[in-house]
């Protein structure tokens, strides 16, 4: 079953569209990661997904729905950021108990358990949080909710290293627990990367790719060493990255798709290979034109 | 295969309803803070007659609760129009709701705040008297209006209710308009009171004087009642319909 599906779908701000003819499905019960530089379209994606801004064109369904003003939508999902805003009236307290009378799945164990764990108290208010707690006190609302389409954006803005990882612990056991699709925007992909199945990479609006985690991986493949012995080599190809260094030595990134026998030849030639993780890769592969043609070398020296 | 939950409209609105009477209760507290303000503007008094004839002075202080009313009315259009604010908008969101429902439970809202709110400004008209009892000392205190019988004051209390009910629609509007745009901050005022000052130097057509014999001058209550709950669901609707389209969190 399609949880999402977004066929062209375009957001667009006075002088630039946020997303451009957007076009990708989320199936049921994956944990997918949404990467992308600032600007992507990720938070914007998300809000439109979450039903609180509109799409200017194209088309999108959440549960085969419209999800702007979908009463259905909205009791089947939950968006989390770091600009929640919760009643300011209300103690934390009593905001887990209003998002219990709200939300039909709500896991009180879980939820009073995360509150204690992390060191809250009942009567604290949430303006008054620092940025990590919030951020924490977010998160367990998010995952207690138990929506079947559950959205973090930037969840981890602000926690320190440890609830970070105590984060992730959490979201893949309550994940395992509890299937649900999850979309979680992030730009530390390689703290994430061990639990996420899918990744969806964003750039200025568009999608650059969507596979699984271990599709990701073994994508693109780095080259080192001589750039005479390495052009011949790479003649056909588009090159994800070139860094240059040394006395005519040179990294470059590019496809995995070399035959057997090539890898063999660039072995005897001395050219060393190395895998690209997944975070790296989206960075190159993100890369802007104003970016290749003047690196940050350039400026600074 | 997800099971997805089904949610009835009117089962949303119920507990957005009752987490509203929760999480705004400041609107109630400034309601104290409001009608004490008026209540202390009041003790001035309105009016002030004194005579003197043959040995025999004769000194009359008028005082009234209308600055009570008037000050009601205006935390009714005030509070609505905070309710449309940013902040009061994205809490809905915060959990489940569409905009619909979140209109509504914030209408039924108004609702309870408006019989709260005239309830207390008609009672604060006796609290009035029982200070202007203590400041006069040994003078005569001459109640009218008040005490004129059961039913004139039921009718008296309803209309109140009634009235901070239709302002605080209209504020209701006013801050729904502002969010479609900044501009209406400006516009908005601008707008209503030019048109006001318009219409009223009018020959054959006079606005505030129109209003006035339409909503004030109804001697049949049932009829002034059904006329001000027409205009506030007029009103309503209309912000409802305009809110629909609007985005939150931009």
């Amino acid at each position: 079953m399609k949880i999402i599906e977004c066929r062209q779908l375009t957001k667009a701000y006075r002088g630039f569209n946020a997303l451009d003819q957007l076009s990708c499905t989320i199936e049921e019960n994956k944990l997918v990661g949404l990467v992308g530089r600032n600007g992507a379209g990720k938070t914007t994606l998300m809000k439109i997904l979450s039903g609180m801004l509109k799409g200017t064109s194209g088309e999108v369904k959440v549960f085969s729905h419209r999800p702007f003003n979908s009463l259905l939508v909205s009791a089947n999902s939950i968006f989390i950021d770091d600009q929640m805003n919760f009643p300011t009236a209300l103690s934390l307290a009593e905001i887990l108990e209003e998002s219990s009378r709200f939300y039909e799945h709500w896991n009180e164990e879980l939820a009073w358990h995360l509150f204690d764990y992390f060191g809250f108290h009942k009567k604290e208010h949430h303006k008054n949080l620092s940025k990590g707690k919030e951020s924490t006190f977010n998160m367990i609302v998010g995952l207690a909710a138990r929506c079947p389409l559950t959205i973090f954006d930037e969840p981890t803005t602000g926690m320190d290293a440890a609830v970070r990882k105590d984060f992730y612990r959490i979201l893949l056991k309550d994940y395992l627990a509890y299937p649900r699709t999850i979309l979680l925007s992030t730009h530390h992909l390689e703290e994430v990367e061990d639990q996420l199945e899918e990744v969806l990479l964003l750039d200025r609006g568009k999608k650059v790719l969507h596979m699984s985690i271990e599709e990701l991986r073994e994508l693109a493949i780095g080259l080192k060493g001589k750039r005479e012995i390495l052009a011949p080599f790479l003649a056909d190809r588009n090159p994800i990255y070139t860094e240059v260094f040394g006395m005519g030595d040179e990294y470059i990134v590019t496809r995995n798709n070399f035959s057997q026998k090539e890898k063999q030849e660039m072995k005897r030639e001395g050219i060393q290979f190395s895998g690209v993780s997944a975070s790296d890769l989206c960075i190159y592969l993100t890369t802007s034109e104003s970016q290749k043609r003047r690196t940050l070398d350039d400026i600074l020296n | 295969m997800t099971s997805l939950t089904e949610v009835r409209t009117s089962e949303v609105i119920v507990k957005q309803y009752q987490y509203k009477l929760k999480a705004y209760m400041g609107i109630l507290t400034s309601l104290v803070t409001v009608q004490l303000l008026g209540l202390l503007f009041s003790l001035n008094g309105v009016g002030f007659l004194s005579t003197g004839t043959l040995g025999l002075d004769l000194s009359i202080k008028y005082y009234s609760a209308d600055m009570i009313i008037i000050f009601t009315f205006f935390w009714g259009f005030m509070s609505a129009l905070l309710m449309t604010t940013k902040a009061y908008r994205e809490d809905d969101f915060a959990f489940i709701t569409n905009r619909f429902s979140s209109n509504m439970s914030s209408v039924a809202f108004i609702a309870t705040a408006s019989v709260i709110g005239g309830l207390t400004a008609i009672m604060a008209g006796f609290l009035l008297r029982v200070v202007v009892y203590f400041i006069l000392g040994n003078k005569e205190v001459i109640g009218t209006g008040l005490a004129s019988g059961p039913l004139a004051f039921t009718t008296g209390l309803l209309a109140m209710i009634l009235l901070v009910f239709l302002f605080s629609s209209l504020g209701y509007l006013a801050g729904i308009i502002v969010q479609v745009h900044r501009v209406f901050v400006i516009l908005l005022p601008v707008l209503f009171f030019g048109g006001l000052q318009y219409l009223s130097s009018t020959e054959n057509w006079n606005l505030p004087a129109f209003l006035y014999e339409f909503y004030f001058q109804e001697s049949f209550f049932l009829l002034f009642a059904a006329k001000v709950v027409a205009s506030a669901a007029l009103v309503f609707t209309i912000a409802l319909w305009i809110s629909d389209q609007l985005e939150v969190k931009k």
